[in-house]
């Protein structure tokens, strides 16, 4: 079993905020700061970690492990986020462990609320596009669906095809509903931030399970890219 | 004075420790040619994800190489500028998280002021002295009187030339990376004279006053000679003669744009020391422009640099030196500097430019 840190900073920029927390494992106690930030992470978020590391009264030496957002999100918000975390990983020799927008979000929703009564928990996420970034969760936090980037119908289909009633939550609430309001999900407000409390939580309790997750980005949608229109011209393969 | 340099501003992924001394301690480029070929050009979000997906191994890497630790560093130099932002933002935040967890000095380099300081890490040259700075994004003649002191003499109206290389290669249906491609066809032509009868271009802006640069009307002439090319494929030897006098024609518009520049420097410039124009940039690699370009230094008795190929197209090393060049002065920044995709080395050099020409 690898060894449980004494204190954890966690590490997110993946949705619409900035936040930096030192948790002491021992202690039970978190020195945080959570910011709403739709831009402009970059500035904020090493000054924000080096506040929390002064609150908490260690030195940068002293974190042993390091929590951080892999997705899915703002595709240059999470790597903001991801790149400082492993570069402090690199920087400290410490393990980077990666954890869902959505599990944290999910696990944030969890341990405060239980589901009364209701079968999963959706956690939809935006995405700026049609499609929503979503997966269900059980009561006690386990996955009953994978991650994934689709229309809010999908969702809709499957909690009917598994005849669950459903409590949802993320910041792409009030979007999915507007687009299909015919689904009968218990939507709670709030919970549209990752708590890095909760991560530095998660990421201590799969750590010492020696079941963390690694730092790869979960980005569920590949680069966009538009080929050039215009077909390019070939050069004859034997002409000198 | 050891500082880690990081670039990820483009395609290259790169870090480097250099000292004060212009020893380069390691100095290590991932290249992402072959996520980027298949587009036939650089897609910034394909870039971003593939520095992501580098950077950390690239940063034990240069460690190892060089044999020294974090604590044997003096500051972290990271490129903040101009570029695609999403990949700088990765290299970025890289070297404020080691500047932070070791508590040394971070200083965010302007990218451009990384090539321009170039030829004092690999030819300790003395300022002040004439740059020209020819890459896939800029074209600029800049006076550089000394760090964070420029001078902008001129810039391109509307391609860059390393852009215009590459739009061209493309037309003439030559693999990415176009500009090293079309080098190398251009060297495949016999006969250079008959070349340039087949294929005459324009030599744009030659002869007009000032140091502005203008390449867009080279590449429609390019693609106004591929498209009268019969149909089918290219034949090897059009492509090559092609290639040839497009590189001619690039070099009569460099040469007549530096020429009024020398003019200019040597007019300013009494200085005891036989000052030199420097050539940077991934375009600086091009042996016919650099060729042309030592002749014209030798009519006007100044020296001519081109740092080696290895530390003109983008590396970690330049970002290091422009660290090392910084931190001499005391030049730091704070860790909530922001990244900018746009970043001119002289602010004010549209007026400078307008009193030139």
């Amino acid at each position: 079993m690898p060894e449980t840190p004494y204190y954890v900073l966690a590490i997110d920029t993946a949705m619409a905020g900035c936040s930096a927390a030192v948790f002491d494992v021992n202690a039970d106690k978190t020195y945080s700061i959570c910011k709403q930030m739709p831009r402009g992470q970059a500035e904020h978020l090493v000054p924000m970690v080096q506040d929390c590391v002064n609150q908490a009264g260690i030195a940068f030496e002293d974190i042993g492990l390091i929590a951080v957002t892999v997705g899915p999100g703002a595709f240059t918000g999470l790597r903001i986020g991801l790149s400082t975390a492993r570069s402090f990983g690199v920087a400290l020799d410490v393990p980077v462990v990666g954890v869902t927008t959505l599990e944290a979000l999910a696990h944030d929703y969890l341990s405060q609320n239980s589901l009364e009564g209701h079968d999963a928990l959706l956690v939809v996420i935006e995405t700026k596009r049609k499609d929503f970034y979503w997966q269900a969760f059980g009561s006690d936090g386990s996955e009953l669906t994978e991650a994934a980037a689709q229309d809010a119908g999908e969702a809709v289909l499957w909690a009917k095809s598994k005849g669950f009633a459903c409590v949802m939550i993320g910041d792409a609430c009030e979007r999915f509903t507007s687009e299909v309001p015919e689904h009968d999900f218990r939507q709670e407000k709030e919970y549209f931030l990752p708590s890095p409390e909760v991560m530095a939580k998660v990421a201590v309790s799969q750590f010492s399970k020696g079941m963390a997750r690694g730092s790869e980005p979960l980005y569920l949608r590949d680069a966009d890219v538009s080929m050039s229109k215009r077909e390019q011209r070939v050069i004859e393969q034997n002409s000198k | 004075m050891k500082i880690l340099g990081i670039e990820t501003s483009c395609d290259e992924t790169a870090v480097a420790i250099v000292d004060d001394s212009r020893k380069i301690h390691a100095n290590l480029v991932l290249s992402q040619l072959e996520e980027h070929s298949v587009f036939g050009g650089v897609v910034p979000e394909i870039a971003a994800r593939a520095h992501m997906d580098h950077l950390d191994k690239l940063i034990k890497g240069a460690l190892n190489d060089s044999g020294l630790t974090f604590s044997d560093l003096d500051g972290v130099a990271a490129t903040s500028g101009p570029g695609l932002i999403g990949g700088v933002m990765v290299g970025m935040m890289a070297g404020k998280a080691i500047a932070a967890a070791h508590s040394l000095p971070f200083m965010g380099i302007n990218h451009l002021e990384a090539h321009a300081l170039t030829p004092r890490l690999s030819d300790d040259v003395a300022f002040p002295f004439l740059l020209l700075l020819v890459s896939g994004g800029h074209t600029q003649i800049l006076l550089v009187r000394g760090v964070n002191d420029y001078e902008l003499w001129g810039t391109t109206i509307d391609d860059a030339l390393g852009e215009c290389f590459d739009k061209s290669a493309k037309l003439m249906g030559l693999p990415f990376p176009g500009g090293p491609n079309l080098e190398k066809a251009a060297r495949q032509c016999e006969d250079l004279e008959a070349a340039l009868k087949r294929f005459p271009l324009p030599t744009p802006m030659k002869g007009r006053k000032g140091c502005d640069f203008s390449f867009s009307g080279l590449k429609t002439a390019v693609r106004t000679h591929i498209d009268a090319l019969p149909a089918g494929a290219l034949k090897m030897e059009d492509v090559a003669a092609l290639s040839a006098a497009f590189e001619h024609s690039v070099c009569e518009t460099v040469i007549s744009r530096c020429k009024n520049a020398l003019e200019k420097f040597t007019t300013i410039h009494n200085g005891p020391e036989r000052p030199a124009l420097v050539v940077a940039g991934g375009v600086a690699a091009n042996t016919s422009l650099r060729g042309a370009l030592k002749n014209l230094t030798e009519s006007y008795e100044m020296s001519f640099i081109a740092p080696p190929i290895s530390l003109c197209s983008d590396n970690g090393a330049m970002i290091a030196w422009a660290g090392v060049e910084r931190l001499r002065l005391g030049m730091t920044d704070t860790l909530d500097i922001a990244a900018r995709p746009r970043w001119p080395l002289d602010p004010n050099g549209d007026k400078n430019r307008a009193a030139f020409a």
